[in-house]
């Protein structure tokens, strides 16, 4: 098994404390910047060391805070992309590779630097210096570096990849990545398990779909991206109705029965900009729609997004946008499939 | 009457065998105080560099002969280059170090392919400022004796001057390749 159980208290206000099991695909680490992500990575990869616990890579004792094993870099078995550039700026790529793989005897070093040249399609540049190659072919030059070696794990920190670049790299490695992002997309597109990490605390893990789908608690809710999110009180718990209502400071919301709740508990409601569906104040009146005022519309790329006093935060596609006309006295509809309630 | 030139030789002699002395000796302990915090000995090495050595040793010691004058000037230029080095080293890149600590270097071998490479010049600048500055201090302890005359003094002045170019030189060529190293 391959597991990581570690704190480490970095200063008065921040301590990392993760304890989480990886899987054999792409487990994606998501948090905010100074969540702690590359510090974990770090103390996989052998770099940082941890204060106790225990890292575990195919059963193998990579640290042991109790019986004092820690083992150095190169005997863990990792591969590591640092999130900024960090080829060595006065070797070409080749020789960059070559440094990698000088524990190696010289022919056996040889081919496996020009097989790296190969597979990550290096050839135009491997004999120029990082700061005359582009940017795509550092990033390819720094992953094949971290693969030389064979690892058993790959770690890689938030170094810019997308999915072709996983694409490639799945077909000459085949074992777990643990990857740091920000990029929610790119994590449901690569990763087969998503941990979001919060303030150096995982505060929840699972396959990707479901942790956006339900998250489990509010920290949760604002990594998985939600952009509304409101504190309630029930006011309403009617079984038979199979309704309780719910009052969010200046408006009341209608879902389903909570069960294991008592009138007058707070919880917490999300719910993406996407499914808020704002309508013309004038269309006849439904169950959770709220008159709304509308304070910005700013234009993105494929959707428009509008801001209301709440706050609220709604996202339209152009033609839906397009469809609401010049009428911007509007009002917000809630669609209860939509509404996530987190105790 | 022509003029005593013994000076000249004597200050340039010990100037460079300190200045090459210095760059040998001080890069090593300069990495890897680097990445340590030792402010004890931090302070040390300000203190030592602050210390015009050769100009006491001149007064203090029975017989100012070139040895003499040799080991009191490393008693300032060691750890002078050695703090120059030291904050070279400090400024190179994490990144560079932790991607060879991957690989299993060695703090010997991230010295040698990447700390000297990359940010060494620090510490040949610094020799060529000891070089400069020794050559001075000579002179002026030889002025203190006695022993100094006006064209020998033109002469190592002009010399150390030629050191200090060097030096303002290779600040300026280390100033081009830290901008290099950003990349495109």
């Amino acid at each position: 098994m391959t597991g990581i159980r570690v704190k480490k208290r970095v200063s008065a206000e921040f301590a990392l404390e993760a304890d989480f099991s990886l899987g054999p695909g792409i487990t994606a680490l998501i948090g905010p910047p100074g969540a702690g992500k590359t510090l974990l990575l770090e103390m996989v990869a052998g770099l940082a060391t941890p204060d106790e616990g225990r890292i575990l890579l195919d059963d193998a004792i990579l640290f042991d805070g109790q019986a004092r094993v820690n083992l150095p870099p190169v005997h863990r078995g990792c591969g590591y992309v640092s999130q900024a550039d960090s080829l060595f700026p006065h070797r070409t790529l080749w020789q960059n590779l070559e440094f990698a793989a000088r524990r190696f005897p010289r022919l056996e070093r040889h081919r496996r630097v020009a097989e790296a040249i190969e597979h990550f399609t290096l050839g135009g540049s491997a004999a120029l210096r990082p700061a005359d190659s582009g940017a795509a072919e550092r990033l390819r030059c720094s992953i094949a570096r971290a693969l030389i070696g064979e690892p058993v794990l790959l770690l890689a920190d938030d170094a810019g990849f997308d999915g072709a670049l996983f694409g490639l790299i799945r077909t000459h490695f085949q074992g777990p990545i643990l990857m740091a992002a920000r990029d929610l997309d790119l994590a449901c597109t690569a990763a087969s398990e998503m941990a979001l990490l919060d303030h150096g605390r995982v505060v929840q893990r699972g396959a990707p779909r479901t942790v956006l789908d339900q998250p489990a608690t509010a920290e949760a809710a604002r990594l998985a991206g939600y952009e509304n999110l409101w504190q309630g009180t029930i006011s309403t718990l009617d079984r038979a109705a199979n309704l309780s209502r719910l009052e969010c400071g200046g408006f009341a919301l209608s879902v389903p029965y909570l069960p294991g709740h008592l009138r007058g508990d707070r919880v917490w409601v999300a719910i993406r900009a996407a499914a808020v569906r704002p309508r013309r104040a004038d269309s006849p009146p439904a169950p959770n729609v709220i008159p709304a005022e509308l304070l910005r519309i700013a234009a993105r790329a494929q959707s428009v997004r509008l801001e209301f006093a709440g706050p609220i935060v709604a996202e339209l596609s152009l033609s839906q946008f397009a469809a609401l006309g010049d009428n911007k006295s509007l009002s917000l509809e809630f669609p209860g499939e939509s509404l996530r309630l987190i105790p | 009457m022509t003029a005593d030139w013994s000076p000249l030789w004597l200050s340039l002699r010990v100037a460079l065998l300190v200045s090459v002395l210095a760059l040998l000796v001080a890069p090593w302990p300069a990495w890897l105080l680097a990445r340590r915090n030792w402010p004890v000995i931090t302070l040390l090495a300000r203190f030592l560099a602050s210390v015009p050595a050769v100009i006491v040793a001149s007064l203090a010691a029975p017989a100012f002969t070139w040895p003499v004058a040799v080991a009191a000037g490393l008693v300032r230029a060691v750890p002078y280059t050695l703090a120059a080095s030291r904050n070279a080293f400090q400024s190179l890149n994490p990144g560079y170090v932790k991607a060879a600590r991957m690989t299993g270097a060695s703090d010997l071998t991230i010295f040698w392919t990447l700390a000297l490479p990359l940010d060494g010049r620090a510490a040949l600048r610094a020799a060529a400022e000891v070089f400069a500055e020794t050559m001075l201090e000579v002179a002026v302890a030889l002025w203190i004796v006695g022993r100094l005359s006006v064209p020998p003094a033109g002469a190592i002045l002009l010399t150390a001057l030629a050191g200090q170019a060097l030096a303002l030189w290779l600040r300026r060529e280390a100033g081009a390749i830290a901008e290099g190293q950003g990349g495109r």
